[in-house]
C-alpha cells in the first residue's frame, strides 16, 4: 500500500516536470534550421503572393490568429495534452472497456451528465431562459427517479434532449467576448471567457452537488468519484489527437471550439 | 394459352411500371436513390438503405515501426509508428487487405464500412491509410512525395509484409489473399497486384478496385476545378469555409445533445455527410464544398511532403519546425495557393526528374494512370472493378478506358457519384460476393 502510494507520487512528479519542460519549451522562440543552414526561400513564393501574406489579405483558413495570441503556450499545452491522452488517459480507457461491460459504462456517463443538470438549470435561470430552466429541472426529475439516481436517462426518449448550458455561455449571453484561445491542461481548448466560467461553475458545484453527504469527510470516496469522472470524461469524448492526418489540427481544432461555443452561447 | 401468358407477364411487371412512376428515380432495377453525381458524392447513402452491418466489431488498431529507429520530424513526434487496424477471425480465413482513398487513413468511414462488411463475412482484414496519409507519408513512404504509383505500391507492398508477419506470429493463419482499395488506393491495388506477380509474397487470388481513376492526373484536376464554384472564386475561400465549418458545428451541436459525441473529424469522409444534412447546399455550392473538401486533403499531403522531403516548397527549406511552431501563415498559403496539380508542378515532377533525369512531365502523368499497366489489367482474369456512370472523378473518356480494358470484368452501376453508393446494399452484397466468388 506505502510503496502504491510512493509510485503514484512520482507519478505526479513525473506529470508535472513534463508540464514545466512542456512550457518552458514554449517559450523558445528562436528558429531552427537543418545543420544550421540559412533558411532558402520558399518554391512555391511569386512576389505577388509574398505582398498577399505581408499585407495581411491571406488570412489562415480556419480564422486569424489575432484570437490567439497566447499560442505558444497552446501549443505546448496542446502537444502535452495529446501526450497525456497517449499514454495515461487512452490507456485508462481502454482498460475501462475491456473490464465493464457498455451497459455499465452508459449508466456511469448518465450518473455524470444528470449531476450536470444542476449547472444547466443555474445557468439557464442566470440568462432568464424560463422554457430552458423548466427543460432541465424536469430532466433531472426525471432522470433522478425514474432513472434510478440518473443512471438511466430516460428523459432524452420523452422529447427531452440534453441543453447544456455552463457558466461561460452566461457570460457569452451578457456580450463577454471569448477573449484570448486558451488550451487548459487535461481539459483541451477553451477561452478566457470560458475558463472563467469553469471556474464559477466549479465553485457553485462542488456546493451544490446532491453527492456531497456522501462524499465530504472521505477522501478515498472523493478520489474514486473524480478518478471515475475523468475516466468517463474521456469515454465520452470521441476525439481522437492527431487522427484527422492534418498538420494544421491544433487551427481546426481551435477553429471548430470557437463556433462551437458561438453556437452553444446563441441557443 | 399465349393471350393468357402475356396477361400475366402484363400483370406481374404492373407493380414495377408504378414504382417506376411515384419515385423520382429511374426505373432501372437499382434502388441507390441520389440521380446526380456530385450530390451522392456528398450526401452517401441513406441510413435505411445502407447495409445492415455490426455497430462494432472486434477490430484492433496497431503499430508498425517502419521507420528503422530514423526520428521523424519534430512537428511530426506523434507519427512514430505506421497505424493501420486489424480484425481477425479465431479460424482459418482468407485475408483482405484493404487501402484508403486520397488523404484518408485506415479509420476513414469508408475503410471501417469494409472492414466491418468483410469482416462480418467471414474474411480476415487489414486496413491501411492510404499512402497520401500524413501517418503513412511520415512513417512509411521511401520517398516522402506520395502519388507515385509504382513507388507507393513498393511501399505499400513492404507494410502489407510485415503486417502479415505481426498477425502470423499471432497464430492468425491465412487461407489466401486478396486486395482491394477504393478510390486512389483501388488504382494502388491494382500496382500492388501487379508488384505481387514478381515477388509471389501473396499470390493475391483476387483484386477488386472500387470507383478508382484512369488517371489520377486528370481526375484531380476534376476536383481541382470545383473550388471554382465557390461564390465569389477562391479570394472567397475563407468565408465559403466559415460557412461551411459552421454547419459542421451545428451538426456537432446536435450529435453533443443526442449523448453520440462527434469525433470533430474534418478529413473524414463522414465530415461531407454531416455537412450536407446541416447545409442544404445548392448545386454550385455542392461542387464547391467537395472541391475544398479535397483541397484539404491535398494541402495536409503537400505541406506533409513539403516538411518530410524538405523540398521548399512552402516551408522555406532548412527551416526546422516544432511543435511549438506557427503553422498558419503557412496554411492559408498552402490552403488558399495550392491544388494538386501545383503539388505535382512543384514538388512531384522536380522530385523525380531528379530521381530519373529521363522523364518528362507528360511520361510522370501517364505514369500515374492505369495505362502503364495496363496489358497487366486486360489479361488478369482476378482484377475486378467497381464504379458509377457518374463518378464525378471519371469522363467518358476514363470510363471508357476502364470498360475497354476490363471488359466483362467492370461493373458500373447507373449513379452513384464518387464512392456515394459505396455503403448501399446492393454495393456491400456486390463487394463480398466479388471475394466470396459467389456472383
Amino acid at each position: 500500500m506505502n510503496s502504491l502510494k510512493i509510485n503514484r507520487n512520482r507519478g505526479i512528479q513525473a506529470l508535472l516536470a513534463l508540464l514545466l519542460l512542456t512550457l518552458i519549451s514554449g517559450c523558445s522562440t528562436t528558429p531552427r534550421t537543418i545543420d544550421g543552414a540559412p533558411p532558402e526561400t520558399p518554391l512555391f513564393t511569386d512576389e505577388a503572393l509574398q505582398q498577399k501574406v505581408a499585407s495581411g489579405e491571406i488570412v489562415p483558413l480556419g480564422g486569424s490568429e489575432n484570437l490567439d495570441p497566447w499560442m505558444g503556450f497552446n501549443r505546448s499545452m496542446y502537444t502535452f495534452n495529446a501526450r497525456l491522452d497517449r499514454y495515461v488517459l487512452l490507456p485508462v480507457v481502454r482498460g475501462y472497456e475491456f473490464v465493464t461491460p457498455k451497459v455499465a459504462r452508459t449508466g456511469v456517463s448518465n450518473f455524470f451528465s444528470n449531476l450536470d443538470e444542476i449547472r444547466n438549470f443555474i445557468n439557464a435561470v442566470l440568462q432568464l431562459k424560463g422554457e430552458k430552466a423548466v427543460h432541465t429541472a424536469a430532466r433531472f426529475t426525471w432522470n433522478s427517479t425514474i432513472g434510478v439516481l440518473g443512471l438511466i436517462d430516460v428523459a432524452t426518449p420523452m422529447e427531452l434532449p440534453k441543453r447544456p448550458e455552463d457558466f461561460g455561455q452566461t457570460l457569452g449571453h451578457y456580450g463577454v467576448g471569448p477573449g484570448p484561445y486558451l488550451v487548459l491542461p487535461l481539459l483541451g481548448p477553451s477561452s478566457l471567457r470560458d475558463t472563467s466560467g469553469l471556474l464559477v461553475d466549479t465553485l457553485i458545484g462542488t456546493r451544490t452537488n446532491p453527492m456531497n453527504p456522501v462524499l465530504e469527510g472521505h477522501l478515498q470516496r472523493q478520489v474514486a468519484y473524480y478518478t471515475m469522472k475523468v475516466i468517463d470524461g474521456r469515454y465520452v469524448n470521441k476525439f481522437r489527437y492527431y487522427a484527422m492526418g492534418s498538420p494544421f489540427e491544433y487551427t481546426w481544432v481551435r477553429y471548430l471550439y470557437g463556433k462551437k461555443r458561438q453556437l452553444e452561447i446563441a441557443d | 394459352m399465349r393471350r393468357w401468358l402475356l396477361f400475366i407477364l402484363a400483370l406481374s411487371a404492373a407493380p414495377l411500371l408504378q414504382a417506376g412512376d411515384d419515385g423520382a428515380v429511374t426505373d432501372d432495377g437499382y434502388g441507390y436513390p441520389i440521380e446526380s453525381g456530385p450530390a451522392a458524392t456528398v450526401i452517401g447513402t441513406p441510413e435505411d438503405l445502407r447495409a445492415k452491418l455490426p455497430d462494432e466489431i472486434d477490430s484492433r488498431t496497431l503499430n508498425l515501426d517502419t521507420t528503422g529507429g530514423v526520428e521523424v520530424p519534430d512537428i511530426f513526434w506523434y507519427e512514430d509508428d505506421l497505424r493501420y487496424s486489424a480484425a481477425f477471425q479465431d479460424h482459418p480465413a482468407p485475408l483482405i487487405f484493404t487501402i484508403a482513398g486520397t488523404g484518408a487513413g485506415y479509420h476513414d468511414a469508408n475503410s471501417v464500412l469494409m472492414q466491418k462488411a468483410f469482416y462480418q463475412a467471414g474474411f480476415h482484414v487489414i486496413s491501411f491509410s492510404s499512402p497520401t496519409f500524413q501517418n503513412f507519408i511520415v512513417t512509411a513512404s521511401s520517398t516522402g512525395v506520395p502519388g507515385h504509383t509504382e513507388w507507393d505500391a513498393r511501399d505499400l507492398y513492404r507494410v502489407m509484409q510485415e503486417a502479415w508477419e505481426v498477425a502470423r506470429q499471432d497464430g492468425v493463419e491465412a487461407t489466401e489473399f486478396f486486395v482491394t482499395g477504393y478510390s486512389l488506393g483501388g488504382m494502388n491495388a491494382a500496382f500492388v497486384a501487379k508488384l505481387d506477380e514478381e515477388r509471389t509474397m501473396f499470390n493475391f487470388k483476387k483484386v477488386l478496385m472500387i470507383n478508382p481513376p484512369w488517371s489520377l492526373y486528370n481526375s484531380v484536376s476534376k476536383l481541382d476545378a470545383m473550388v471554382n464554384n465557390i461564390p465569389g472564386g477562391l479570394d472567397k475561400v475563407n468565408e465559403f469555409f466559415d460557412q461551411i465549418i459552421y454547419h459542421f458545428a451545428v451538426i456537432a451541436k446536435k450529435k453533443a445533445a443526442e449523448g453520440k459525441g462527434s469525433d470533430l473529424n474534418i478529413t473524414s469522409s463522414d465530415f461531407l455527410r454531416d455537412v450536407y444534412q446541416a447545409y442544404k447546399p445548392t448545386d454550385e455550392r455542392l461542387d464547391a464544398l467537395i472541391g475544398v473538401f479535397f483541397r484539404i486533403l491535398y494541402a495536409n499531403m503537400a505541406f506533409t511532403s513539403d516538411v518530410v522531403s524538405n523540398a521548399g516548397f512552402v516551408v522555406p527549406k532548412n527551416v526546422v519546425l516544432t511543435t511549438t511552431s506557427k503553422l498558419d501563415t503557412y496554411s492559408g498559403v498552402i490552403h488558399r495557393e495550392t491544388d494538386f496539380v501545383t503539388y505535382f508542378d512543384d514538388l512531384f515532377v522536380p522530385y523525380f526528374k531528379a530521381k530519373y533525369p529521363e522523364l518528362t512531365r507528360d511520361d510522370l502523368i501517364r505514369e500515374l494512370s492505369l495505362e502503364p499497366i495496363e496489358a497487366y489489367l486486360a489479361s488478369s482474369e482476378k482484377i475486378g472493378v467497381v464504379t458509377n456512370a457518374n463518378d464525378i472523378i471519371l469522363d467518358s473518356e476514363d470510363l471508357a478506358n476502364l470498360k475497354r480494358v476490363f471488359g466483362d470484368r467492370i461493373k458500373v452501376y447507373p449513379r452513384g457519384g464518387h464512392l456515394g453508393n459505396m455503403a448501399y446494399k446492393e454495393n456491400v452484397a456486390y463487394m463480398v460476393d466479388f471475394f466470396k466468388g459467389q456472383e
